[in-house]
């Protein structure tokens, strides 16, 4: 087919289209939804006992901080990446809390390592099934805000998706779920929020579900 | 002249003579894009119509409050990527036929040479459909906004034409 023949056809196929909204109205959108279900995991397992204690922890609070940040950022840096020419730069905007985050958590190992208490490897499945059940609904509404976009690198939106919801519902289950060994959150909870973020990337490479063609 | 944000902003409106004009005047850059990404192979205009193709579907996605060319330009480089990654496969793939026995790349050309003619005698609805879908790889979407034909009309199509190619192909000559 001549092009000038397709121009034809693709003006006869116009159709008057909304334009895509913003990415803090589309944010604000999915925080609307992820933000009350994150608060009802909360209170269905119940907050626990000693977060008042917990709260006075600086440590516990920039752990927390940090990963909620890094929720949000993510959330973020998927949102503007199915914007095209969106600068490609703010699909690093999740790395600073992210790091911040590793090392909060790599300092507390660091300080436990001069304190052992034996307790430190033991298997935390409900870590994973934690995580992966708080992020099923956000990350639902997350997929229907990232779709209305268009996917041109659907790895690195998937990825990004998948490290704000996992991020979340790792900070959610610090309110929830009394594991504070750094070592074990180390492993168990930002090792999952790792290797869904992961996964997320090289389904999304391999497969290429929702991109434009 | 209108500029480019404004054209766009009224496609998205509905306004197909601003979109006309918008296309009309892309396509020039895109082809000079394409043809410096992908070396002036044969396969630019296919690129380029590929792209176009592209950004109707995502002209929801444009702000026009935003600068138009990194909006082309991301979705232009997304669609030569594609393609060169189509091409990367598809090569790895003539590898695995040219290289068991020694002159098979002479019957390589006689069967693509006996192919080509089998495409071309088909009815050009079957010979369109086997031409987009299997040899271009196009989406069916895609198939249809540059064959004009719907979607299942398609089907039917390639899935007649490849069943007269193989029927052609099994018959002793």
């Amino acid at each position: 087919m001549r092009t000038e023949d397709l121009l034809d056809r693709l003006v006869r196929d116009l159709r008057p289209v909304r334009p895509l909204t913003s990415t803090s109205i589309r944010l604000l959108g999915w925080l609307a939804v992820a933000l009350p279900t994150l608060a009802f995991w909360t209170m269905l397992f119940g907050i626990r006992p000693d977060i008042e204690q917990r709260l006075a922890d600086p440590r516990f609070l920039i752990e927390t901080m940090a990963a909620t940040a890094t929720g949000i950022c993510a959330a973020i840096a998927a949102i503007d990446s199915t914007v095209p020419g969106a600068p490609r730069w703010r699909a690093l905007l999740p790395l600073p809390p992210l790091v911040l985050w590793l090392l909060s958590l790599g300092e507390g190992c660091l300080r436990i390592l001069w304190e052992p208490t034996g307790t430190l490897l033991e298997a935390q499945w409900q870590c994973v099934s934690g995580i992966v059940l708080v992020s099923a609904i956000p990350g639902l509404a997350l997929l229907f805000v990232l779709r209305r976009g268009v996917l041109l690198t659907s790895g690195i939106t998937f990825c990004l998706g998948a490290l704000s919801v996992s991020a979340l519902a790792a900070a959610a289950m610090r309110l929830f779920h009394p594991v504070d060994a750094s070592l074990l959150v180390l492993i168990w909870q930002f090792g999952t929020v790792v290797a869904l973020s992961a996964l997320a990337a090289i389904a999304g490479r391999r497969l290429r579900p929702f991109t434009i063609r | 002249m209108a500029e480019f944000p404004d054209l766009m902003k009224r496609a998205q409106a509905g306004d197909a003579r601003a979109y006309s004009e918008l296309l009309r005047q892309l396509v020039p850059f895109l082809r000079a894009y394409v043809g410096r990404r992908i070396g002036g192979s044969a396969d630019v205009e296919d690129v380029v119509q590929e792209i176009l193709i592209c950004l109707h579907k995502a002209r929801h996605s444009y702000d026009p409050s935003r600068p138009f060319e990194p909006w082309v330009a991301s979705i232009a480089r997304y669609r030569v990527l594609d393609h060169q990654r189509r091409a990367r496969m598809s090569s790895i793939r003539d590898l695995d036929v040219t290289f068991p026995a020694s002159g098979s790349n002479m019957e390589e050309m006689i069967v693509r040479r006996d192919l080509e003619h089998a495409i071309s005698v088909l009815p050009k609805g079957q010979r369109t459909a086997v031409q987009l879908l299997k040899l271009r790889q196009l989406t069916l979407k895609e198939a249809a906004v540059i064959s004009g034909m719907t979607t299942s009309a398609l089907k039917v199509a390639v899935h007649r034409g490849l069943k007269k190619l193989r029927t052609a192909f099994s018959e002793p000559k």
